[in-house]
This record gives C-alpha cells, sequence and structure tokens, in this order.
C-alpha cells in the first residue's frame, strides 16, 4: 500500500519504487493507439496518400498527440 | 479502419493553426472546409481529426472525444472519399507543391532520450475530490526528456568503484525540474519560472557490477514552488496559486562501460502537487494530491521521437553559431553551454 502523503525526505525504496512505476506507467489497454503506424508529418502523409490512393487521417492536437499534448 | 484505408498522420496543431507557411496555409485550407469553418484565427484551437484528399479537399472533420463519435467521422470520410472516386474530374494527382516538413530537430546524437510519463498516485481513502473531478483521475500523460552525451555522463560517478557517489550537475537539474517535472497530467501547464526550483538534490551512486554494466542506485529530492496569476482558459474567473511540488525520488540505471551508454534508467519521481495552470485543468482539482513521474529510456517508434513539449524552435542567432534549441519562451533548451 503506498503512503497517498509522501514528500521529499521519503525513502523509496526498490519495492515502492517498482509500485509507483507500476501505477504510473500506462496499462496495455491504454496504448491501443500505438498499433496505428503514424507518420509524424502532413507533408510525407500527403505524398504518401498521392502515392496510395488513400484518403489523409489526421490527428491535431496541441501538443503533440503522440506524446504531451 | 485507420490503418488501412487512410494514410494516418499525427502533428502538433499549435504551429499549424498560425504560421504563415505552406503547410500552415494548407492545413487551415482543410480546417475551414469543416469543423472550424468561420472560426479560423491564429489564437482559436484548431484540434481535432480531420481526414481529407491529398489535395485539400475535406472528407470530415470533428474533435470528438469518444470512439463511437471518432468511428461516426471515419464512416462519414470513406463515404465521401467513394463518391470522390466516382468522379474523377475532382481528383488532382499531385500534391500541392511548397510542403515541407517542420521538424523541430532530432534527438542529440549520442545523448539519450527519455521518456517521462505522469499520472496521479492513489488519494487517501478521505481525501475529498470534487465528483466531477473524478473522471481525470484515470488520465496520464508522457513527454521526452532530451539528454545530451555530457549530460548522460554527469549521471554517472566518475569512479566506477561500488561505493562511489555523484551529485548530478545543478544545470541538468535545473532542465529536468522546470521543463519536466510539470503536473502534465491532464494537459499543458506552463514550465516552472526562474527560481522556482528551491532544492533539488540527486545522487547516483555504483551499487555493483555485472560485466560491462555498472548498476547505479539513484536517489533525490526536489522541491519546486512558484506564485502563478492566470485568468481561466473558459470562464472570466482570474486565478492565483502557489504551485508547488515536494517530492521523492529513487530508483536504478545500469551504464555500460564499454560503449559509454545508458542501458536502463528507470526512476520515479512521487509526492505532492499543488496548485493550477491555465491549460492544465486542475482549478478545481488544486491538491495537494500525490502524483508520480516514470523515467525510462525511451524507444525508437514515431512517438518516442517527438521532441520534448516545451522545444519549440531551433533558433540560430548568426548564420556561423550552431542553432540553439529553444523552448516555448525563448529559453535555450540546454541551458547556457
Amino acid at each position: 500500500m503506498l503512503d497517498p502523503g509522501l514528500r521529499s525526505g521519503t525513502t523509496l525504496d526498490p519495492e515502492t519504487v517498482q509500485t509507483i512505476r507500476q501505477l504510473v506507467r500506462p496499462q496495455p489497454e491504454e496504448l491501443g493507439w500505438q498499433a496505428i503506424p503514424w507518420l509524424t508529418s502532413i507533408p510525407e502523409a500527403v505524398e504518401r496518400a498521392t502515392r496510395e490512393h488513400k484518403p489523409v487521417f489526421l490527428w491535431a492536437m496541441n501538443g503533440n498527440p503522440l506524446a504531451l499534448t | 479502419m485507420i490503418t488501412e484505408r487512410f494514410v494516418p498522420v499525427a502533428e502538433d496543431v499549435t504551429a499549424l493553426q498560425q504560421s504563415e507557411d505552406e503547410q500552415g496555409r494548407f492545413f487551415r485550407h482543410v480546417a475551414v472546409q469543416g469543423h472550424m469553418k468561420g472560426r479560423s484565427r491564429p489564437g482559436v484551437s484548431h484540434q481535432g481529426l480531420y481526414a481529407f484528399v491529398a489535395d485539400g479537399t475535406s472528407l470530415a472533420s470533428a474533435n470528438p472525444l469518444d470512439a463511437e463519435r471518432t468511428l461516426t467521422l471515419l464512416e462519414e470520410a470513406l463515404r465521401r472519399w467513394a463518391e470522390y472516386e466516382e468522379r474523377p474530374e475532382l481528383a488532382r494527382t499531385q500534391a500541392p507543391g511548397g510542403l515541407s516538413s517542420r521538424d523541430l530537430g532530432y534527438p542529440p546524437a549520442g545523448g539519450a532520450v527519455l521518456r517521462v510519463t505522469a499520472r496521479d498516485l492513489p488519494r487517501a481513502a478521505d481525501a475529498p475530490i470534487q465528483k466531477d473531478q473524478v473522471r481525470y483521475t484515470r488520465y496520464w500523460n508522457f513527454d521526452h526528456v532530451w539528454l545530451l552525451p555530457e549530460d548522460v555522463k554527469d549521471l554517472v560517478p566518475e569512479s566506477l568503484a561500488v561505493g562511489a557517489e555523484r551529485q548530478v550537475d545543478r544545470r541538468l537539474l535545473e532542465r529536468i525540474a522546470r521543463f519536466h517535472l510539470r503536473d502534465i497530467v491532464r494537459g499543458e501547464p506552463q514550465v516552472w519560472g526562474p527560481g522556482s526550483v528551491r532544492r533539488f538534490d540527486l545522487v547516483a551512486r555504483v551499487t555493483g557490477r555485472d560485466g560491462n554494466l555498472v548498476n547505479l542506485e539513484i536517489t533525490g529530492d526536489v522541491l519546486l514552488r512558484e506564485h502563478v496569476a492566470f485568468r481561466d482558459s473558459h470562464t472570466p474567473i482570474d486565478w492565483e496559486f502557489d504551485n508547488e511540488l515536494d517530492a521523492a525520488i529513487g530508483g536504478e540505471a545500469s551504464w555500460n562501460e564499454v560503449k559509454g551508454h545508458l542501458e536502463r534508467f528507470d526512476i520515479v519521481v512521487a509526492g505532492q502537487r499543488t496548485g493550477a495552470h491555465r491549460y492544465n485543468v486542475r482549478t478545481r482539482d488544486p491538491g495537494p494530491a500525490p502524483i508520480g513521474f516514470a523515467f525510462e529510456l525511451a524507444g525508437d517508434e514515431p512517438w518516442e521521437r517527438t521532441p520534448p513539449h516545451v522545444l519549440r524552435a531551433w533558433k540560430r542567432p548568426d548564420e556561423d553559431e550552431v542553432p540553439v534549441a529553444t523552448t516555448v519562451t525563448g529559453e535555450p533548451y540546454y541551458g547556457k553551454r
């Protein structure tokens, strides 16, 4: 059980570090979007869409949608 | 469906919605045909999903927050794409010219890229939380830290004998603290201001060896504090907060002394966060409440190569000088070198 009051001065032993890592890191069901082969620039997408004769699907967010948004 | 029927691309819309280069104009040409019609101005967020033809013809767009509406958008786009294909006179064979990539740079050669994930940690059973804030407790977010070769070496004790220690240099800690220990769980906070790093101690200690690998224990503490005042992003409310992060640090790393690089870097920063920023959706849940950050080495997938969120430009003060990576505040990302 993680101490909800932890702050500076708290010793984080290896077991606690592991518990925190497991709580913070994303679970597999939260990473479904990573199965999509995202390109990272519109010019590259437009060029490929022309070549492969497909429409472009753009995910545009303030901050990079593939990271901090 | 996205993978097979579309060419998927993800971009930060902040520059696209306001830049006057060809890429910005092309994006806005697409956007105003869809849900940004009549609303496209430089200060207005153009966030959303856009399906379009390579020549810039919009097929569908919206800013949905759920899977069902996203699926509806995709189906509408494919329906219009089929109509588009039936009318070949509408199709251009060439993409618009003048588009060029907007790369902000690449991870520094010989350095390292760390992925930092942030998420709320479990609160005390009796800790108050407003009902409309509960849905946010599952939110998480991540960013990247770019380390120069000298930054990486600064994490490793000069002596690799068991028991040897190194206090990590303040220059590196300031960068990590101000630019990467931000409460990003729900959105985009400002960077911590100059002078906000009240304390940051980080010690790497050699605990053992395994062939060429030197195992390190990393421990420390961090205290960040600053007063902020801002206008609410949605309502005419002026907020003031004494923002704070008061946290402990622990974890392990492995240094390959032959190859001269990190093979593992697993540390956590965990403690109490207090306060809010205009764009991090914390005004109704300012804490203090527990938060955790997990740092680890990033891989080579596209989503692990995006620049640090604060890195917005490469400034070339003089053509003869090496470009300087600058943050959203105009500061050099790597500090004064």
